[in-house]
């Protein structure tokens, strides 16, 4: 079909692009860490504990006294083999770090983007509905609170009215691992291994940061999804299928399907902004996750950390503008063309 | 040559009165006197009831030391000093205890007449303990041991010791590990030849070595290591026995991997061997020197050194360990924990051991011989230890299950530890007023979070001024800028009393340590005035701008400079605080680009070298640097640079 094809070729032609965008994003980060004033194998070796001799040893190691350019052709060429080098913090292989760690992350933002969608879309639909009446206004004082918390005061009121005060949810953690590993991600492989333990309580440690996470999403597509289906409810096509006598509810889906562009696109950048890990979430509820890593890789200059992660939220962000611009061209016939 | 000797002795007795006055002489310098020395010492007689010992410290071939390192090759304040550095080298290399005491004595004056760095405060230990804890005490070294502590069986989780930390260990081999939490978890699964007991800092006893000697010259080390003691490999559910190959292998192993804490094993350590139980008697027969706690021995046989340490239990073995220089702290260092022995067949397993390159198997699965064995390690989230069954010390492990916590923000630990989910926490001083008045009931008895204070820890908070940068280069400046602190008002209003008074670089409760002969700095605007004036800046500093270097995030730090902002203002100076990040503060303070800093310092081994040497040190080295004590009956023939007379 002519419309597939298309669409394939669109594919192609986005997917093309990953490798000099990744290419470019290496070379900015790679420049900018080396440009700290710095020193940072004395970091690594203890600070004002270093060595002098340990220092030289460490700069021989990661090839620190050797030019900009080899040092970004042994980055690279290592990269080509799937090896993204050793923490000299953690002393683990920066691919084991991640590997660890972002599943957490992924967790995290699964469980509050299925909360946005969830609490956040059918908000936006009733206050669309319902214009100025009381509900629409609530939502909207609602969706302005979500915006303007800081989330740092959210996590800890959570933490402190449902932990310390009522004590009917953990302080924070992931919980008890499953018995099996597949994933990385405690509550699918609990509910793959059936460990319904596990799920019970790994579901009850993620709830809160998930919800932290969630708020502002809430209130952002809450927002989107009132204002698109209004934009769209006031179109020539609606008044004439309401005209044509078709039922209300098939009125409405058709209203939403064409809502959906601007709903789908910010719940994409949404979860990609969520992969990048939430630093602020994941340290008050003590959550293992990639943004954790990323600062703490920052605070300690942990280059092949930092670069790392630079290259996983690079990919993560080119693969879900990539999915998002799909789900456009699938939503959306008129993109295609 | 018999007025040369009385002159030499007038000369001595001068300087003594004067460099115990202090101020006979100008603050800060120090007596030369005639170019002649002692050509070889005959004899050291501690004729303590006729005549007080004079120390005499020897140089041969002063250098001055090209790009000093700070913290290395010279103090932080990179203030040059030939006779600070020639004391500071003869005290790390003198075997003699009596003479090396005395030495860290005249070094701690020094350090407190000179002033190079201005000594802030010691830190006490105060931590939030649940009143169901028992035995839990806190060690300048070791930290923590939970071999000792027990819960009350009213207490929430009895079997089980949480506490909660805000990072997790780097890596739990010894060889790798330069960070607290890595080396408390460590101190649980290894152990070392010699350790501490658990409420003592000043001396050291068997571990894994149940005697030590060492040859009259001090280049050799001979330990017996103690028999039927398993390493236990919860992995494979094995044990190994513990050999004299495994101790060599251990100390080899860290030098050669040559990561961050191998200095502490290296910088003395050249070679190890296991010697035969004939070999060991052949070479005692020839006379071996011993020292343990207070009492002194000279040996000649195996039984009489086991008898010396009361030991008669099983033997695994002798261990010889060659110096490259006589070492005054060679027992502090191998109580440190790189100085954990580790099993060679277990690593020899599992990768062996490759100079410069981690090893990915002891990383996470240390194999030990100490009271605790690691069950599980969640990355970022808790270690649990479970006890060693296996374990051949004593007291054996009451408490079934430890889990190390990580738990990054202060505000979760501290409602953690207020509901009674944790037992105990890492809390900084300045957030340890919201623990106050927290009580908890369980199973009908009544519980109490209590700060307790565990006793003088050795870290210490001193402030760095750039002796390179005015106003900073005058002695006068520097003890005006100590009589201008409110020392009080910090200790009670940033430090919630965890800090006391420091008078010099070796901390209280330090072998070394001494308060005779120092000045108690206390915050005296008239006095800090004064000696301004006599600096030459009678009318204050006239609005001096200086920049503070203060790490960002350290919240005892930025407070301590917001005070100073205020008292210097007195002596005229503009100070701006100036917070950065670490790596940009340490990067600063590597290559000199700062005027002044806040800064603090732990220890890596307990003796007065971890503190004197990289604080305190000159930036000048020598071909040989030796320290005597001189009585009347010495003569001087001969010309060497002649480096200090002190008083004893």
């Amino acid at each position: 079909m002519i419309l597939l094809a298309e669409l394939k070729y669109y594919f192609i032609r986005r997917v093309l692009t990953f490798l000099p965008t990744l290419i470019g994003l290496t070379l900015m980060t790679f420049v900018v860490s080396v440009m700290i004033p710095s020193n940072p194998a004395r970091l690594w070796a203890g600070g004002i504990k270093a060595n002098p001799e340990i220092i030289e040893m460490i700069k021989k190691k990661y090839h620190l006294d050797e030019p900009l350019y080899m040092q970004y052709y042994y980055y690279i060429t290592n990269l080509l083999k799937g090896d993204l080098g050793t923490s000299p913090i953690t002393h683990r292989p920066v691919i084991l770090d991640i590997m660890t760690y972002f599943p957490a992350t992924v967790e995290l933002a699964i469980l509050a983007e299925i909360l946005v969608i969830v609490i956040g879309v059918p908000l936006g639909v009733i206050s669309a509905l319902k214009k100025d009446s009381l509900v629409d206004h609530v939502v909207r004082v609602f969706s302005l609170i979500g915006v303007s918390l800081p989330i740092f005061w959210l996590g800890l009121m959570l933490q402190w009215v449902f932990y310390y005060y009522l004590g009917i949810l953990p302080a924070g953690g992931r919980g008890i691992p499953p018995k099996v590993k597949y994933t990385g991600l405690y509550m699918l492989d609990s509910l793959l291994c059936q460990d319904w333990n596990a799920f019970v309580d790994n579901l009850s440690h993620a709830i809160m940061p998930a919800f932290t996470l969630a708020y502002i999403g809430i209130g952002i597509i809450a927002r989107i999804t009132r204002s698109s289906i209004l934009d769209v409810a006031s179109a020539d096509f609606v008044v004439f299928l309401q005209v044509k006598g078709l039922e209300k509810i098939k009125v409405l889906k058709h209203i939403l399907k064409n809502a959906l562009v601007p709903i789908v696109t910010m719940l994409g950048l949404e979860f990609g902004a969520l992969l990048s890990g939430a630093v602020i979430t994941e340290t008050i509820f003590y959550w293992p996750g990639i943004g954790r890593y990323a600062v703490q890789g920052v605070n300690n200059l942990d280059f092949p950390a930092i670069m790392g992660v630079t290259l996983l939220v690079g990919l993560v962000y080119i693969i879900t503008n990539l999915v998002v611009d799909l789900m456009y061209a699938a939503i959306d016939p008129r993109v295609r063309l | 040559m018999q007025s040369k000797v009385v002159l030499m002795i007038a000369v001595i007795i001068a300087a003594v009165v004067g460099f115990g006055t202090g101020y006979v002489i100008a603050p800060g310098k120090v007596v030369e006197v005639e170019k002649e020395v002692v050509k070889e010492v005959v004899k050291k007689e501690y004729v303590y009831k006729v005549i007080n010992p004079k120390i005499v410290v020897l140089y041969k071939g002063a250098k001055k030391i090209e790009n000093p390192y700070p913290y290395s090759t010279i103090n932080p304040a990179l203030y040059e000093d030939i006779y600070l550095s020639a004391l500071i080298i003869a005290a790390k290399y003198e075997t003699d205890p009596v003479l090396r005491g005395k030495l860290y004595n005249i070094i701690q004056q020094l350090s407190n007449d000179i002033l190079p760095v201005i000594w802030l405060g010691q830190r006490i230990r105060m931590e939030p303990v649940w009143s169901w804890i028992y035995n839990f005490t806190y060690h300048p070294l070791i930290i923590y041991s939970f071999k000792y502590v027990s819960k009350d069986p009213k207490a929430p989780n009895p079997d089980t010791f949480t506490l909660l930390h805000d990072a997790e260990p780097r890596s739990l081999d010894p060889a790798v590990s330069y960070e607290g939490p890595g080396w408390l978890n460590m101190h649980q699964i290894y152990e070392t030849l010699v350790t501490y007991p658990i409420d003592s800092a000043d001396y050291v006893i068997p571990c894994l070595a149940v005697a030590w000697a060492y040859s009259p010259d001090g280049l050799e080390w001979y330990f017996i290591i103690r028999g039927n003691v398993v390493f236990y490999d919860p992995w494979e559910n094995k044990t190994y026995p513990l050999t004299p190959e495994d101790v060599v292998y251990s100390l080899d192993r860290v030098v050669k991997m040559s990561f961050g804490p191998s200095w502490i094993i290296s910088q003395f350590y050249e070679k190890g061997e296991v010697l035969t139980e004939e070999k060991f008697s052949e070479v005692i027969s020839k006379g071996l020197k011993t020292y343990f706690k207070d009492k002194t021995a000279t040996v000649t046989s195996i039984k009489e050194l086991l008898d010396f340490f009361g030991y008669n239990g099983p033997v695994a073995g002798y261990v010889k360990i060659k110096l490259s220089k006589p070492y005054g702290a060679v027992l502090a260092c191998l109580a440190s924990t790189p100085g954990s022995i580790v099993c060679k067949e277990y690593v020899e397993k599992h990768g062996g051991v490759e100079a410069n390159k981690e090893n990915t198997w002891m990383y996470d699965h240390p194999c030990g011989t100490g009271p605790y064995y690691l069950k599980e390690w969640v990355h970022n989230q808790y270690l649990v230890l479970e006890p060693n069954p296996y374990y051949w010390g004593e007291p054996k492990p009451k408490i079934k299950k430890v889990v190390y916590k990580v738990v990054p923000d202060i505000n979760t630990r501290i409602l953690l530890l207020k509901k009674g989910d944790a037992d105990m926490a890492y809390i900084s001083p300045s957030f340890l007023g919201k623990l106050k008045g927290v009580t908890l009931e369980h199973a009908g008895k009544k519980f109490e979070l209590k700060i307790v204070s565990t006793g003088l820890s050795f870290i210490i908070q001193y402030i760095v001024p750039n002796a390179n940068k005015k106003p900073f280069d005058n002695v006068y400046i520097r003890k005006a800028l100590a009589y201008a602190i409110p020392y009080e008002e910090i200790f009670k209003k940033v430090y919630n009393g965890t800090l006391v008074p420091l008078v010099g670089v070796i901390p209280k409760g330090m072998f070394g340590y001494t308060e005779e002969g120092v000045t108690k700095y206390t915050f005296n605007l008239t006095k800090a005035k004064e000696l301004l004036a006599k600096a030459g800046y009678s009318k204050g500093l006239g609005g001096m701008k200086i920049k503070m270097l203060v790490v960002e995030g350290v919240k005892e730090w930025e407070m301590i400079a917001t005070i100073l902002k205020q008292t210097w203002k007195e002596l005229g100076i503009d100070l701006e605080i100036d917070i950065k990040s670490w790596p940009v503060v340490d990067k600063k303070i590597e290559s000199g680009d700062f005027e002044i800093y806040i800064m603090g310092w732990g220890p890596d081994f307990l003796d007065p070298d971890d503190y004197a040497y990289p604080l305190l040190h000159g930036g000048y080295e020598f071909a040989d640097v030796k320290a005597v004590i001189v009585s009347s009956s010495y003569s001087v023939n001969s010309t060497v640079g002649l480096a200090y007379v002190c008083g004893g």
